[in-house]
């Protein structure tokens, strides 16, 4: 991009910068290097009171051991990030002292490796402070976390005077720059709580961690949770309720439905149709409790129950709680009325956008509504429905909100649960006395996958990216 | 449809009324079980009991019209979860709003590196479904309810935790909603702001956004649905009363199966659906027009 | 001010906006920017205004380079073909945008906002907002805000072609004016060659990226240097004939079949080769008289003033500006008679001018 010429020579002033940073930068990793290790070389600093690297694993208490007068936080996974970003900031000087050119990108990396592992020991030397307070132990604060903490900041401030000092001679990397700053919101809450749960879940699954065991220190105990997740003697019965309740509910509602919708409203007066479309958006923006309460009401014994009184009407005297005599009926019921209507609304915007001269030839060539639906319509459809599929698919495979609402998985053992619902009751219901946060994840992490390959296909399938247009202007 | 009738000249008259009529009818009954959903909410609301869909008084005759199921506008907890579920809406209308659109015009109008690398970002989030992660996110927010300060604003438990969530979990569809918006804008109003001297900022902030003011207040309706109506994450990340939203505390009155009040949950759930109700009145076209052109994307 | 280009190129991946544009701008000069659409005369303003960042080469304003200088460092106004307004603000805080962003005084900013609307007749209008005017009073607005500021440098992209036929004709002559006046420097893209024509000092004739030519318009007009010049710039346009050029004695004579021309010797020498040559002479360089070369009317355009005859002479078709009172009908027998001195000669293989390289 940048051509030889362009790059204007660094000013004196900015040589003194990019030295200082370096100079940071180094110091910043020795040091962490050193604060990291020092409790294992045996400087364990305070009277008594260690704190060796701030104990709280990610989301756990902190391990407090009582012994000998001493207090030891265990290092957790996530305070290895020390090393890393130590690491990460000798490469980024050693490469940019072999290149001879420094940009602002080994600033951006100083940065992140200063800035990650101190906002992440913040939160668990807090949270490992809590603790002890709870414990009525005083945390002397450690000689090497105080190094730590110094040299993490010193590598972000080199990271940042490098930035500081390459945005001003490099145009674009100042657009660039600018960008991130529009950006940097979205992408701080997609990267806690979108990337780093895929992360997590992933690592998770690979853990014994529960809340029986919350507290001590867990372990990687490999694929076990998979294994035990493919022989749990309910296994088949939930993998067959998951196809069941998603191909059923796909074909006859949220895509069958759908479909017939679109072409019943697409046949008939517009005011009317635009009527109908409505009504059906009902469910999708009913809260989804009031949404159940509803559905509830319909299936109760009789005097309660509407469908009954609708039956005694009729002179029928089986009067049944439905929920419990046709769980499923209800349940495919539950979803297909919210998704049929993401369907319909879909197909309606295609088959307005068919060319009206298209129906009007086939008219005249003497074709009958039908034969117009069958010959013209549906064909120009195919895109659609391909996308609806796809789309619902994936919805129903994940969404379980109004299955835990209205049947909890029951009546009885796993008569309507479906995958995603016994991942999240694992993971998040009290089983057993405990959450199995480890196991549930396991069975999430499926579906995680599941959903990532999905979504990219999609987005192979249908060229999202073709709708993206070049920026017109160059500057910030 | 009597295929014999099909070619005979004098009942056609007759067959193409019917087979005009018949698409009305099957919609009616398509829409059935709303309606009287619907109605049933409307009737238990206001009366002492029902039996099916009529109201009944306590001698089970047809009757019984009362207003006592609203005495639970003098119960605190549920003023307390009004607050909370306003919170979580405002939260979300505020935040998706906010976020997204700064983000969305970056994505759309400005020329940086890693631009594509953010775009297909976006695109996968889009499609994707976040329900799995509630596992990871619930040991994130445990995490983050650790961090001093910090942590009793958006930790585990807390409005702000569970409204961050869902503002996160909005974020995907604002993204890509108001990118679409800002795709839109004449080029040339951007260049002259440009020129008149303003920043890229104030550019956004005083030319760009207020030609996309339909288009955010479309996304603001849509968000406040969303966090209004919420209850699987306020459920899972939050415990006890004080913090609970209104479809969470509404669940806990239905959930206690034998001694529910069925008409004070039906008048809680119309309390609940009042706003909703409103915005669909008042937006029904913006409405449908979210809903396709929000998922749809290019397809 | 003063603009030098050199060397300007904007390249995205294989597209080429803008091929090694040099060229100068002298101060308080009125240049136009010529050429068809896509021939990358936008791209090269929207360099000059630093929304575009050049792929390379240098653009230097009173000598100083400004390559990396943002656009509202470059002290230049710019009216743009969609005009650009600010919707949602009314033509006052139009006009005044750019002075709330430089933190002018609100006292002053009244006064400038004022008579800079004063000028452009628009003082009337100020509360208005830009829906509410019609395309004449929107551009005049657009360049109220352009020169509020005071630019040295002002920036017109085709910012006529939105109006219709009356209203383009008047605004032409009250921008030229209004330069005049201010003394400001000026460049103006436009693809319609009268404009241009008129308006301009000097014109840059662009095709593909690059400068053909740039020059004073009667220069571009008498003498094209290259067969696309002569082909875009004039209306009704030049007609192309396919001749050759021989010297009999000491004559040299244009032939084809059906035609053949005695050349003006210093016409004739340059335009003489050993294979054939196109000739280009303008309508209005040709004329209907009682002897001369014979042909028969194809077709005729009554342009009002004048009739546009379409001659058809063995095949050759020569378009003629002739007196609509001769009354010419399809299928008539005329005679033309070609003023030789305008005649031009070009390359068919190069496309150069044979007279002016």
């Amino acid at each position: 991009m940048s051509s030889p010429q362009q790059s204007d020579p660094v000013t004196p002033s900015g040589q003194k910068a990019v030295l200082v940073g370096h100079g940071l930068a180094l110091v910043g990793a020795v040091m962490a290097l050193v604060g990291f290790y020092l409790p294992w070389l045996g400087f364990v600093g305070g009277r008594g009171l260690v704190a060796t690297l701030s104990g709280a694993r990610i989301g756990a208490g902190p391990v407090i051991r009582l012994g000998e007068n001493v207090v030891v936080f265990r290092g957790s996974p996530t305070s290895y990030l020390v090393v890393v970003a130590a690491v990460i900031a000798l490469l980024v000087v050693g490469l940019a002292f072999r290149r001879r050119r420094l940009t602002g990108w080994d600033g951006l990396t100083l940065i992140t490796a200063g800035l990650l592992p101190l906002l992440v020991l913040w939160g668990q030397f807090g949270a490992a402070q809590r603790e002890a307070g709870k414990v009525g132990i005083l945390i002397q604060t450690q000689y090497g976390l105080v190094l730590v903490y110094l040299a993490l900041l010193a590598v972000f401030a080199a990271g940042i005077l490098h930035v500081r000092n390459y945005s001003r001679q490099n145009p674009s990397f100042r657009n660039t720059l600018g960008a991130y700053a529009f950006m940097s919101p979205a992408t701080f809450l997609v990267l806690v709580f979108f990337l780093i749960p895929v992360v997590l879940l992933a690592v998770l699954s690979l853990t014994d961690l529960s809340s029986a065991n919350f507290g001590e220190p867990w372990n990687f105990i490999g694929l076990e949770n998979y294994r035990r997740m493919f022989s749990d003697r309910f296994f088949p019965k939930i993998l067959g309720n998951t196809i069941f309740y998603v191909v059923t509910t796909l074909v006859f509602f949220n895509v069958g439905l759908a479909l017939v919708l679109a072409l019943l409203t697409a046949h008939i007066n517009r005011r009317a149709s635009f009527f109908f479309r409505l009504i059906w958006l009902l469910p999708r923006i009913t809260p989804s409790v009031v949404y159940i309460v509803m559905w509830k009401r319909f299936t109760q014994v009789p005097p309660y129950g509407i469908i009954n009184q609708f039956a005694g009407w009729l002179g029928i005297d089986y009067q049944p709680y439905w929920l419990n005599e046709a769980p499923w009926v209800f349940v495919i019921l539950v979803n297909g009325f919210v998704g049929a209507s993401f369907g319909m609304i879909i197909f309606t915007s295609a088959i307005e956008a068919i060319p009206k001269d298209l129906i009007t030839a086939a008219k005249v060539d003497g074709a009958s509504t039908l034969q117009v639906i069958r010959d013209i319509t549906l064909p120009m459809l195919r895109w659609p429905l391909l996308f609806v599929t796809t789309y619902q698919t994936l919805s129903l495979l994940v969404s379980f909100e109004y299955i835990l609402l209205l049947t909890q998985g029951g009546p009885g053992l796993y008569t309507t649960e479906v995958w995603a619902l016994t991942a999240y009751k694992r993971a998040l219901f009290t089983y057993f006395g405990s959450n199995q946060w480890a196991y549930g994840a396991a069975w999430g992490f499926v579906l995680v996958a599941i959903g990532i390959v999905l979504s990219i296909i999609y987005l192979r399938v249908f060229q999202f990216d073709q709708l993206v247009q070049e920026p017109k202007i160059d500057v910030l | 449809m009597d295929t014999t009738t099909f070619e005979t000249e004098p009942t056609y008259g007759l067959r193409r009324v019917l087979g005009q009529l018949i698409p009305y009818v099957l919609l009616t009954i398509s829409i059935l079980p709303i309606v009287i959903g619907y109605v049933w909410i409307f009737v238990a609301t206001f009366s002492l009991r029902t039996e099916g869909l009529l109201p009944k008084d306590a001698n089970g005759n047809i009757g019984g019209w009362t207003l006592q199921n609203w005495t639970f506008l003098n119960d605190p907890a549920v003023w307390r979860a009004t607050l909370n579920s306003l919170i979580i809406a405002v939260g979300m209308v505020v935040g998706v709003g906010a976020i997204s659109s700064l983000t969305g015009y970056a994505l759309s109008r400005m020329n940086f590196t890693g631009r594509k690398g953010f775009l297909s970002i976006t695109l996968i989030l889009h499609a994707f479904r976040p329900e799995m992660l509630l596992i990871a996110i619930f040991q994130v927010l445990l995490f983050i309810g650790g961090i001093p300060v910090i942590g009793s604003l958006f930790g585990f438990n807390t409005v702000g935790g569970v409204a961050l969530v869902m503002i996160t979990l909005d974020l995907p569809l604002g993204v890509w909603l108001m990118k679409g918006f800002f795709d839109n804008i004449s080029w040339d109003m951007e260049r002259a702001a440009l020129i008149d001297g303003a920043s890229r900022f104030r550019v956004w902030w005083e030319i760009i956004i207020p030609q996309i003011k339909p288009g955010l207040a479309a996304l603001a309706i849509f968000t406040f649905i969303t966090g209004w109506n919420a209850y699987l994450i306020p459920f899972t990340f939050t415990v006890g009363s004080k913090v609970a939203n209104l479809p969470v505390l509404l669940n806990q009155f239905s959930g206690d199966t034998s001694l529910v009040s069925w008409n004070r949950v039906a008048a809680l759930g119309l309390f609940q659906l009042i706003p909703i109700i409103i915005f669909f009145i008042f937006t029904q076209e913006m409405l449908l027009n979210i809903y396709s052109g929000g998922t749809k994307g290019g397809a | 001010m003063r603009v030098e280009l050199e060397n300007l190129t904007k390249r995205w991946g294989d597209a080429i906006g803008a091929d090694g544009v040099n060229l100068e701008v002298d101060h308080g000069e009125f240049v136009a920017f010529l050429g068809p659409s896509g021939c990358g005369k936008t791209t090269t303003l929207l360099m000059i205004a630093g929304i575009y960042k050049p792929t390379a080469g240098v653009i230097r304003f009173d000598g100083q380079v400004v390559n990396k200088l943002a656009p509202k460092d470059r002290n230049i106004g710019m009216v743009f073909q969609s005009y650009a307004l600010y919707p949602h603000m009314n033509v006052f805080q139009n006009i005044s945008y750019p002075l709330k962003l430089k933190k002018v005084p609100q006292e002053e900013m009244r006064k400038r906002v004022e008579r800079v609307a004063e000028m452009m007749g628009i003082g009337h209008l100020l509360d208005r907002k830009p829906a509410q005017l019609s395309g004449g009073q929107q551009q005049r607005v657009a360049l109220g805000r352009a020169l509020v500021k005071e630019p040295q440098l002002l920036l017109f992209d085709e910012p006529l072609s939105n109006l219709d036929a009356r209203l383009r004709l008047s605004m032409r002559s009250e921008i030229k004016r209004l330069q005049l006046d201010l003394g400001i420097t000026s460049i103006y893209v436009t693809h319609d060659q009268v404009e241009a024509m008129t308006m301009a000092d000097r014109i840059a004739v662009m095709k593909d990226g690059k400068v053909q030519a740039y020059d004073r318009p009667e220069e571009l007009y008498d003498r094209p240097r290259t067969l696309f010049i002569a082909g875009f710039i004039g209306n009704p346009p030049m007609n192309f004939v396919d001749v050759e050029v021989v010297q009999v004695d000491n004559t040299f004579h244009a032939r084809r079949q059906g035609l053949d021309l005695p050349l003006p010797a210093d016409r004739g020498e340059k335009a003489a080769q050993d294979r054939p040559v196109i000739m280009g002479i303008r309508p209005e360089d040709v004329s209907i008289a009682d002897e001369g070369i014979a042909g028969e009317v194809y077709v005729v355009e009554p342009l009002g003033r004048d009739d546009l005859v379409d001659v058809q002479i063995n095949g050759a078709h020569l378009r003629v500006l002739a007196d609509p009172a001769l009354n010419l009908r399809i299928g008539d027998q005329v005679k033309l008679k070609i003023n030789t001195d305008k005649v031009q000669f070009f390359d068919p293989q190069t496309e150069l001018s044979l007279l002016w390289n």
